[in-house]
This record gives structure tokens, C-alpha cells and sequence, in this order.
């Protein structure tokens, strides 16, 4: 009784990419047809776990060296301008807009995480006596105590692995609402700070890392925080770091 | 620094270039290389066009360059990082997953390319066919191919010869 099915039909039917009609034929011939459905089943399954397996990519640092270098960047401006020519001003115009409206929000992610971030570090992580307010001693008091003022549950990540061990938090000042800082040591004294604020939304979902002066910075954002890691560390050691925060601060993946 | 339009393509550009060659340090070169080549020809794209699909057409063209100059060798073996099986995930689902990995490894370019092209980056045919740069009828013929190959891969079955019929 059902239409003509190709293989190509099967195909185009798990893809999504079959209209209404074809699809109630694929349907009927499914229907009748156990060993077929099974073997489609099995094709949607190897999608399933492609998105499983390769999905978890998406969130992950867009590394510095994949945007563009200004001298590109100058090149390529040129190849706009005589673009913008040939298609119109208009087109310039959006461009330069976008361009600016990209500009300004890196700005203030700078004013609004970072920069509070770093300023934080740089007081407390030098601070030889009292580094923190609440010590690692008293780790659920300082869980509990953040989430009820940041209004939000608050992870504390470990990085045993990493050598370092977990001294204390304490809460920082943030424009709306307060922000927060965990901060940990080696062995050798060095210390390596997480900054957690709920400011500038949650855009920065890729893991970006940066130096300044001597400090290395990871930052990215949970989806619920924007996190920046400090330390005086190897870019490499940052890396291991961040990476290890990210696994235990992101929400893992729906499964 | 100014946001480049192709820049948020680039978290897919790298799950595929991840996908296909299991490997993230190869992975980031030929993602690397893709937008060095599109930023030198940006001036090529017409606005307007889909900008994903130009993006994974040109990182097809790296990456068969690559594998004609024999910088990618054979499949490499996964890193561990990839390995690394998401949280959550159950026994079977674990090793459904490490028979994925390791069949996809195994597949030839072509097919895993427009496997993954469909599969995980839900091109449309059209728009897979226009990346790869070649006819309509053969995106179905490979992807059929492709598809229960992995199938019988992931099933323990020797490749099937006979193919189920177009």
C-alpha cells in the first residue's frame, strides 16, 4: 500500500529534510517494514552520540590565535572598504556599527569582570596572613554563605591534581550584586585565585585566556557565573587549572 | 579588538575539525588554517551567502590539501582529553561512545566528512553538496555508505559489501 521508498527517502527522513507528505510515506514503509526502522534507528543513534560526544566543544575557549591579527585585521579592512564601494555606503556603515557595538561590549567586560577580577588578586593573593575571609576549614559555611548573598549556588572547584589547595573565600563588592573570590595555594606559596561575578551577562561562553604583567588569566562564562582565574603561574599550568575548573563549575552536559 | 562575523562560527568550525581528525592539536591547525585562508579572501564572500557553509567549504579544500601533502597521515589515536567521557554518562553509553570514536577513526575521509557535515553540523544536502563540491546524487549515495558502515562497525559486522538498494 505505502509509496515507493528509496534509501535516499530513509536518509532525508532522519535528516529532517523531507516534506510532510513524503514523510507519512517513510512512516508507513517504517511501519511494515521492523528490520528497516531498526537500521534508521541505528542511524539516529550515531547522530546522538556524535551531538554527545563533540557537542561539549561548542563551549570551549576560542583560543587568542583564532581571532584575527591586526595586521589581517588592516589587510582585510581595505578589502571592506572596496567591497563597501561596489555594494554601497550602507553596507560600511552596518559594518562599522557592528564593529563598534562589538568593541564597546569588550570594553565594559573588561570594566565590569576583569578588571575587578584582577584588582581583587592583587590585593588578597599577596596578603601573607589573611588572604581570605572564611578558611577552607569551614567549606560548607562559605558555600552556604555565598549563595545567599550572591542568590545563587556556588560550586567550590578543587585542584588537587593540580597541586593547589583550597585557603578559604570571601565576598567582594560587584555594581549589583556581590561578587566572589576562592583562593588557593601551592606548596611553594604561590597562590592562584577564582573570581566569580553574575555581572555582563553570559555571552563568553568560549575560554579565553590572557596575560597580564606577570598574571596569568583564564576567563570564561558558566553560563550562570563569569569566572576569571588569576595566578603568577605558566600560561600551561593556567591552562590544566582552567580546564579543570571548567569540568567542575560547568553544568555537565544534558544527558 | 573589533568581532569579525566569521568568528562566531568558530566554535563549530572546531567541534568538526575535532570530530574529523580525533586529534586537538591537528584539529586547531586546520582550524587555524581555514581562517587565515578566509580572512585573506573575505572580500570573496558575498554578503548575504551562508557564511557557515563558505567557512566548511574552504576548511574541505585545507583539509584535502592537507591529506594530499600527506601531513595527515594515517588516523591518529584520540587523546585522552577527548576520551574523556561526559559526566553522567552510563556503562553502556560509555562504550557506545569509544566504539563511535574509534569506528569514525576508522571510516574513510569522504565519508566521515559528510557524515559529520550532516550527522552533527545539519548541513542540508544542498548545502553539503555545495561544501564538498560534488553532485547531489553522490552526498546520498556516500552518506548511505557512510552511515551503515558505521553501523556495522559500531555492531561488530564486517563491512557489508552489498549495499542496500538506491
Amino acid at each position: 500500500m505505502s509509496a515507493l521508498v528509496t534509501e535516499a527517502d530513509l536518509h532525508a527522513y532522519l535528516d529532517d529534510q523531507l516534506d510532510a507528505a513524503r514523510r507519512a510515506d517513510v512512516q508507513a514503509h517504517l511501519a511494515a517494514n521492523p528490520p528497516v526502522a531498526e537500521r534508521i534507528g541505528a542511524y539516529r543513534r550515531q547522530n546522538e552520540l556524535l551531538h554527545e560526544l563533540f557537542d561539549g566543544l561548542l563551549a570551549e575557549p576560542v583560543a587568542q590565535r583564532f581571532l584575527r591579527p591586526p595586521a589581517t585585521l588592516a589587510a582585510s579592512r581595505w578589502s571592506m572598504w572596496r567591497m563597501a564601494a561596489a555594494v554601497g555606503w550602507l553596507a560600511l556603515g552596518a559594518a562599522i556599527g557592528l564593529a563598534t557595538v562589538n568593541w564597546r561590549e569588550n570594553k565594559s567586560y573588561e570594566a565590569a569582570v576583569l578588571r575587578p577580577a584582577l584588582a581583587a588578586y592583587d590585593t588578597y593573593a599577596e596578603d601573607k596572613n589573611r588572604p581570605v575571609e572564611i578558611p577552607a576549614d569551614q567549606e560548607p559555611a562559605i558555600r552556604k554563605w555565598l549563595a545567599k548573598r550572591m542568590q545563587v549556588e556556588v560550586a567550590i572547584p578543587k585542584f588537587e591534581a593540580q597541586g593547589l589547595v583550597l585557603l578559604g573565600g570571601r565576598l567582594l563588592p560587584g555594581r549589583e550584586r556581590p561578587n566572589c573570590q576562592l583562593m588557593y595555594e601551592r606548596a611553594d606559596g604561590k597562590r592562584i585565585a577564582v573570581f566569580m561575578t553574575r555581572e555582563r551577562g553570559t555571552e563568553l561562553q568560549t575560554m579565553s585566556f590572557d596575560k597580564r604583567g606577570a598574571t596569568e588569566l583564564a576567563y570564561w562564562s558558566t553560563g550562570v557565573f563569569n569566572i576569571v582565574i588569576a595566578g603568577a603561574t605558566s600560561a600551561e599550568e593556567m591552562r590544566a587549572i582552567a580546564e579543570a575548573a571548567r569540568a567542575q563549575l560547568n553544568p555537565p552536559p544534558s544527558s | 579588538m573589533p568581532g569579525h562575523p566569521i568568528d562566531e562560527h568558530i566554535p563549530r568550525l572546531r567541534r568538526y575539525a575535532v570530530a574529523l581528525l580525533h586529534d586537538r592539536v591537528a584539529a586547531d591547525d586546520l582550524v587555524q588554517d581555514t581562517l587565515e585562508r578566509a580572512w585573506s579572501r573575505w572580500h570573496l564572500w558575498k554578503p548575504g551567502t551562508d557564511l557557515r557553509a563558505w567557512l566548511f567549504a574552504i576548511m574541505h579544500n585545507v583539509f584535502v590539501n592537507q591529506l594530499a601533502a600527506a601531513k595527515l597521515r594515517a588516523v591518529q589515536p584520540f587523546d585522552d582529553e577527548i576520551n574523556d567521557v561526559p559526566v553522567g554518562a552510563t556503562q553502556e553509553r560509555a562504550l557506545e561512545m569509544r566504539d563511535l570514536r574509534r569506528c569514525l577513526a576508522a571510516m574513510p575521509e569522504e565519508q566521515r566528512e559528510l557524515l559529520l557535515l550532516i550527522g552533527l553540523e545539519q548541513l542540508s544536502y544542498e548545502q553539503a553538496a555545495s561544501t564538498l563540491d560534488i553532485p547531489i546524487g553522490t552526498v546520498m549515495s556516500r552518506l548511505a555508505r557512510g552511515r551503515e558502515r558505521l553501523r556495522n562497525c559500531m555492531t561488530g559486522v564486517t563491512p557489508a559489501l552489498k549495499m542496500p538498494n538506491l
